[in-house]
């Protein structure tokens, strides 16, 4: 390393400077706050234009600017940019857009401040949750997110079903019995097909060949957060309690290896090998590519499917299937809170970009353009739902049938969503959330890919709870 | 450090001595050890054991020895010690280690102890506090091997070094030598010291038989490992100065454990007054559960894309490990048990990297929330890529950690780096494919420069192998290639001053000369040469070479996950493999860890301590390098400086994995400015190209994310950007011409070898500035490649980015044609396609577009970006004599 001596004063100088200018922006003490407000957010922000239209319109309206600090394009790499320089004190942020699973981490390691006020009546009560650690509200729900069914609607109507399925040994016998007479058909199909054929060659159309291979299911199985989410929510579906805050107690180490073993059979008898490599793209992309009848995924993917198959004709979404006990349909909850970080040196604007952000007008807007609303009002019919005040978005108005109905302008998912996102539930609510996601992916992952079926639920759980509670 | 200290508690010693053997020779000395040993032990200075506490076993047979462990394992709660001395044998290859009883005989494995199988398996079932094992006998030292345990703090003094012998066991009366000096240790303690630790133990017989000779001639060195401990355990009170008193809490203990009929009436009294206290308090205890952990540092490990995968595995490894939850010295801030440090690891391409460091400043302002728009910095922007501000950098070599420094400013720069050295090695390797032997070249320590030759189809009647070498510019292991291509191409070890030879970077440059011959690591090379990969043909696996590393070459031969291709059921069949042909004297991958600091960051020195931790755990045998060497690394030299052997658990170890561990592990030796001089030198071999980025602006591209991908795309392709490599940047559709499909804008016009232009065009797009009219791909592209033939710039090609061709339905039944046509057409011009969206890469026509041009098509994805770098990187070294398509066998 090159010479601390001459480091040392250059580091004082840049300080020094910084806090000079800092001095600046922030202003004599009695006067407002000034300069532009800094926002910390994945790169998201910018794909959609939806978020970046409503900064733009607030900025219009109020007069002050927004600046917008792209994070990391990976939620770990911008959860550990935000922890590491809120922990070491040095961030300038003045609002996080954060993932929901990070409130509690953030909270107790002091990098956001607590929002002081409650949330009022209009938010989501599932949704709410997630913006609560040890009794306080720390941050304003953004947008939401809950899992769905996909399934292609077509082929299960050929085959007799007109109706998803209500639980998942429903979706499983379905899968199995379609997916088989399906791929036996299509065989037969391609078989008579070939010696129809004569000298034409197929030139210049489809690429040809066999029609891919039918399953029954696709999934995130890889190693990252969408396992940890999958097997939560297999977890749940075999009476595994969200609120549960340990999973070595009680009825919880039952419902998480019946959870996993569910997964693990669903595997093995339903889903190509490759699901276990497979996150939220991947797996989308095998749906739309007519290589799976059912997918479990966001509501986000739902506009990529329909680029290839057609929406309601080909393919629907329904909530996830049900606990066989009492029907429940839980999904777990995705989606980003807006906080004001704890070095905040303009809270004031901060606080009133956040409640502009997530005012019942902008959650419409929200909703319109394809996120999922943290706000009940948003969820209303048309004419009784608050109005968006935005213009068409570019891709409303472009290239010959790309563009949605204009008339009724929520997606058609919508209602399907609503119910998905009532029913919907956090994560574990802990500041060691982070480890517990490891943990279960390292030992899930483990778990399916080995030969046997040995139970692992007593260790997951214990070194679940271990990795909950910061311990090792 | 604390001391463990098992005064009072029930402690057991096994001493297992064996003099007499049936087949072996007999080892006298070896009875009065036992002796000796119980003596010093039970000796009132020593304090630790009594008499009854001691047993001493003569093993004729392997279960009396069982036995008397399974004994022992089950009484002792304080200290348990397990002493052997008598022979020792291992297998031939140097694992194994076999403890030989009476009845003991060479290849007869069940007559006798097995360290691993049967010994260890007794102690990790063990309710001691802590184990101390003795093992006196030839090969003590390879007993570290296998030395593990999943829960009992262990820790093991072998007499020896590993792979030696020991004379002894004939010396006259008193024991052997090496026990010898142990009881006189234990019994007499250590000048200036209250009593004798284990640690304590080890230097001083170091110390004491640095003057002894093992029969191989170098010096007899004891040798000490731990497991699960950082703890030292006392051995001995004895001490030549005053003594201290007993502290009274050993008192009672003693006092307790010798008066057993005392206890129950002292239990039955505490019981009754203490019961109605004692149930309130634990009724106060359930109620307040340990205390709660606060978040854990988080500490952010940047590395290269290669080495993620194992270095995730092994942060994940120590925030569970007992190192770092167990309270610390002075930092008792947190409550027992909670996790101190975790770690988040992420990776980038070297470049990034670089460019990140040398624009520290705006990592840190934009991490501050600071000013963004500084003109110079435009279009860097490192919070993104490479991705967080580091605390600790783990490159593939030393090389790119010197490459790094010399691109930052003198001063001034917010982030401090400090060279901490090596973590793990993997040494260099080109892979020849297994129908290709080298019959007459060696495996190992044949230099470069006969590698070459050997490989020019000039020899014999094999064909010439296309040798594959990552980006020097985008990957630690093309660097590090590079420089061993241009500094050691004679074989001879690479001094600190060495400069490369212009044509012998020239001759090595030729004869990776090849479109496509370049990657943007080495794990996506060889994913490229997988049986099952896209676009997998035979003919091309057959001849081509890859230059990448021991670890990723085994990984690719026994299917393991390779860069994006998964992992696959076994190993790959012989035909596929390559087997891994060592260059003489090229150094190997060091990855050195990086200490970052950041300036004005509050936590500075705890996070400096974390990281340092950190450190020391993966270098530690007994810590990270485990999980390393599992991964098919080479570990850290030892104390002595040895560089170990890949230990039980590496993959190396697998006949299939076709590498020859006899192949050394050469250190880096190079300096900066020799980095510096490889990198000019292959500038200069580089000859001039010229890129055309066609890029899809119609307005499907705002649905699904595909703008920002396409931009961050084609922001990458800039990047590679430079005098002697230059571009031009056309959109289509054209929003002046709706009406004519061929129309395209020329944004930036071709011959443009200043970035700036392009990265300002881009990011006018990318704020929406998109054309509401389809895009007409085939149209649009016959343009462009017509204008690329015709310019006289040698090496070309064109970069498309689109998502779908949206100019079928009205298309003239000839444009195909003519395009497929002028394709073909020499001078080649390889269309390299980025397909978003809807469409893949499977589609008829983008697989058509790359067979006519001998381009690629690559899918969407976070790994697009550096993969489309990388092919545009070798644009450049395209048209060598290797360089024309008829030598391409393929692509």
């Amino acid at each position: 390393m090159s010479a601390p001596r001459t480091a040392l004063p250059a580091a004082l100088v840049c300080l020094t400077l910084a806090v000079a200018v800092g001095g600046c922006t922030a202003g004599p003490p009695p006067a407002p706050e000034k300069g532009a407000i800094v926002l910390a957010t994945g790169s998201d922000l910018s794909s959609s234009g939806v978020r970046r239209d409503l900064i733009r319109d607030w900025e219009r309206r109020t007069g002050r600017a927004v600046r917008i600090v792209t994070l990391p394009d990976t939620a770990d790499g911008q959860r550990s940019q935000l922890l590491a320089a809120g922990q070491s004190g040095n961030s300038g942020y003045d609002v996080l857009n954060i993932d929901v699973a990070w409130t509690a981490e953030f909270a107790e390691a002091g990098v956001i401040r607590p929002w002081g006020t409650a949330l009022d009546g209009d938010f989501l009560g599932s949704v709410v949750k997630t913006a609560e650690h040890g009794g306080r509200i720390w941050g304003v729900p953004f947008n939401t997110d809950a899992g769905l069914l996909y399934y292609r609607k077509d082929i299960l109507h050929d085959y007799g079903y007109d109706q998803p399925p209500s639980n998942w040994g429903e979706l499983k016998n379905m899968a199995a019995q379609v997916a088989a007479a399906y791929n036996r058909k299509a065989a037969k199909d391609s078989t008579s097909a070939e010696a129809g054929k004569d000298g034409k060659a197929a030139e210049g159309t489809a690429s040809g060949g066999a029609v891919p291979k039918m399953y029954g299911m696709v999934a995130q199985l890889r190693p990252y957060e969408g396992l940890t989410v999958n097997t939560l929510e297999a977890a749940w579906a075999n009476g595994g309690d969200p609120e549960a805050t340990s999973f070595t107690k009680g009825e919880q180490v039952g419902a998480l290896q019946q959870g996993v073993a569910d997964i693990k059979d669903r595997l093995d008898s339903i889903m190509p090998h490759e699901a276990t490599a497979m996150d939220e793209t991947e797996s989308r992309r095998w749906f739309a590519d007519g290589r799976a009848l059912f997918m479990r995924n966001w509501p986000v993917e739902y506009a990529s499917v329909a680029g290839k198959l057609k929406a309601g004709v080909q393919f629907d979404v329904a909530e996830l299937p049900g606990r066989p006990t009492d029907g429940k349909r839980m999904s777990v909850l995705g989606g980003q809170n807006l906080a004001i970080s704890a070095d905040s040196a303009r809270p004031d604007g901060a606080r009133a970009l956040i409640e502009a952000l997530t005012g019942p007008a902008a959650e419409r807007c929200l909703l319109e353009r394809g996120f999922a609303a943290t706000r009940d009002s948003a969820y209303r019919e048309a004419g009784k739902a608050p109005v968006c005040p935005l213009a068409p978005a570019a891709a409303d108005r472009g290239e010959s049938g790309a563009a949605r109905p204009p008339a009724d302008r929520e997606p058609p998912y919508t209602r399907t969503l609503y119910a998905a996102l009532r029913a919907a539930e956090p994560r574990p609510r802990s500041a060691h959330y982070q480890t517990f996601s490891k943990v279960v992916q390292v030992r899930v992952s483990e778990y399916l890919g080995s030969r046997g079926g040995t139970a692992i639920a007593d260790a997951l759980a214990r070194e679940a709870d271990e990795a909950l509670s910061g311990r090792g | 450090m604390s001391e463990y200290d098992a005064r009072g508690k029930p402690n057991r010693a096994l001493l297992i001595c064996v003099d007499t053997y049936e087949q072996l020779t007999d080892l006298p000395a070896v009875r009065d050890n036992a002796e000796e040993l119980k003596r010093v032990l039970s000796a009132p200075a020593t304090d630790l054991f009594t008499g009854d506490e001691i047993v001493i076993c003569r093993p004729r047979e392997p279960w009396e020895a069982e036995q008397a462990l399974d004994a022992v394992t089950g009484q002792a709660r304080g200290l348990l010690l397990v002493y052997f001395s008598g022979h020792g044998r291992v297998g031939p290859d140097g694992g194994d280690l076999q403890l030989m009883v009476g009845a003991s005989a060479t290849r007869q494995r069940h007559k006798t102890l097995s360290w691993q199988d049967l010994v260890l398996s007794y102690l990790d079932q063990a309710r001691a506090d802590r184990i101390v094992i003795v093992l006196e006998c030839c090969y003590a030292g390879n007993a570290d091997e296998a030395f593990h345990s999943r829960r009992k703090p262990m820790s093991l003094l072998m007499a020896a070094q590993p792979n030696r012998r020991i004379f002894s066991g004939e010396e006259e009366a008193g024991g052997t030598l090496f026990t010898g000096a142990v009881v006189r240790v234990l019994e007499h303690g250590i000048p200036g010291k209250p009593f004798v630790t284990f640690e304590d133990l080890v230097r001083t017989l170091r110390e004491r038989l640095a003057p002894e000779r093992t029969p191989m001639g170098d010096v007899w060195e004891p040798r000490s490992a731990k497991q699960n401990t950082d703890d030292d355990v006392i051995l001995s009170f004895a001490t030549p100065e005053v003594r201290p008193s007993t502290p009274l809490r050993v008192r009672l203990r003693r006092w307790w454990k010798l008066r057993p009929h005392h206890r129950l009436r002292v239990l039955l009294v505490l019981l009754a007054v203490l019961a109605p206290l004692a149930a309130s308090l634990a009724v106060l205890h359930a109620r307040s559960a340990p205390p709660d952990c606060p978040p854990a540092l988080e500490l952010r490990l940047l590395t290269a894309p290669e080495a993620e995968p194992t270095l995730r595995r092994a942060a994940f490894a120590y925030e569970m490990s007992a190192l770092n939850t167990r309270p610390l010295d002075g930092e008792d801030d947190l409550p027992d048990g909670c996790r101190r440090t975790q770690l988040t690891v992420y990776s980038a391409a070297k470049d990034q990297v670089g460019q990140g460091f040398a624009a520290a400043d705006r990592w840190q302002g934009e991490a501050h929330g600071g000013a963004a728009d500084t003109s110079a910095a435009k279009g860097t922007d490192p919070l993104r890529r490479p991705g967080p501000q580091p605390d600790l950098w783990i490159p593939e070599s030393t090389a790119d950690y010197l490459a790094a420094r010399r691109t930052m400013p003198a001063a001034g720069s917010p982030a401090t780096l400090t060279d901490t050295g090596p973590v793990a090695y993997s040494p260099l390797v080109v892979g020849i494919p297994e129908s290709a032997h080298l019959d007459d070249v060696e495996q190992v320590g044949t230099p470069w420069r006969d590698l070459l030759t050997g490989t020019d189809g000039t020899h014999g009647d094999r064909h010439a192998l296309r040798l594959l070498r990552p980006s020097p510019v985008l990957s630690g292991t093309g660097l590090l290639h590079t420089i061993g291509l241009y500094l050691a191409d004679d074989g001879s070890p690479i001094g600190p001053a060495g400069t490369p030879e212009p044509s012998v970077a020239q001759s090595a440059e030729r004869r990776l000369s090849a479109p496509g011959s370049q990657y943007a690591g080495s794990t996506e090379l060889l994913c490229s040469l997988r049986p099952d990969a896209d676009g997998a043909d035979a003919n091309r696996r057959a001849r081509s070479a890859p230059l990448v590393s021991e670890k990723s070459l085994a990984d690719f031969n026994l299917g393991r996950a390779t860069g994006s291709c998964p992992a696959l059921g076994g190993a790959l069949a012989p035909a596929d493999r390559y087997a891994a042909y060592y260059p003489k004297n090229v150094p190997a991958l060091d990855h050195p860890l990086i200490r970052v600091g950041w300036q004005g960051a509050a936590d500075a020195a705890p996070r400096r301590a974390a990281v340092d931790r950190f450190g020391r755990w993966l270098r530690d045998p007994a810590g990270g390098q485990r999980t390393l060497v599992a991964e098919g690394y080479r570990g850290v030299p030892d104390e002595d400086g040895a560089m170990p052997r890949p230990g039980a658990g590496s993959p190396l170890l697998s006949s299939r994995a076709d590498a020859d561990l006899d192949a050394p592990v050469v250190p880096f030796t190079a300096g900066g400015d020799q980095v510096a001089r490889v990198l000019a030198g292959y500038d200069k071999a580089q000859k001039a190209s010229q890129v055309l980025i066609l890029l899809d602006a119609s307005t499907s591209m705002a649905a699904g994310g595909r703008l920002p991908a396409a931009v961050a795309a084609a922001g990458r392709v800039l990047e590679m950007v430079g005098v002697h490599h230059t571009y031009g940047l056309w959109t289509f559709p054209d929003p002046a011409h709706p009406d004519a499909p061929d129309a395209v804008r020329r944004a930036v016009p071709l011959g443009s070898a200043d970035p700036a232009p392009g990265k300002a065009e881009l990011d006018r797009i990318a704020k929406g500035a998109l054309v509401g009219h389809g895009a007409a791909m085939e149209e649009a592209l016959t343009v462009a490649v017509g204008e690329l033939k015709r310019s006289d710039v040698a090496n070309k090609a064109v970069v498309l980015i689109i998502d779908q061709d949206d100019g079928a339905p009205r298309r003239a039944a000839d444009v195909e044609r003519s395009l497929v046509a002028l394709l073909k057409k020499a001078p080649a011009v390889p269309v390299l396609t980025l397909v978003l969206g809807r469409a893949t890469c499977d589609a008829f026509v983008f697989k058509g577009l790359a067979d006519a041009s001998r381009g690629r098509c690559v899918p969407a994805g976070p790994a697009a970006p550096d993969l489309l770098a990388g092919l545009v990187a070798s644009v450049g070294s395209a048209g060598g004599a290797a360089g024309t398509p008829a030598a391409e066998g393929g692509r």
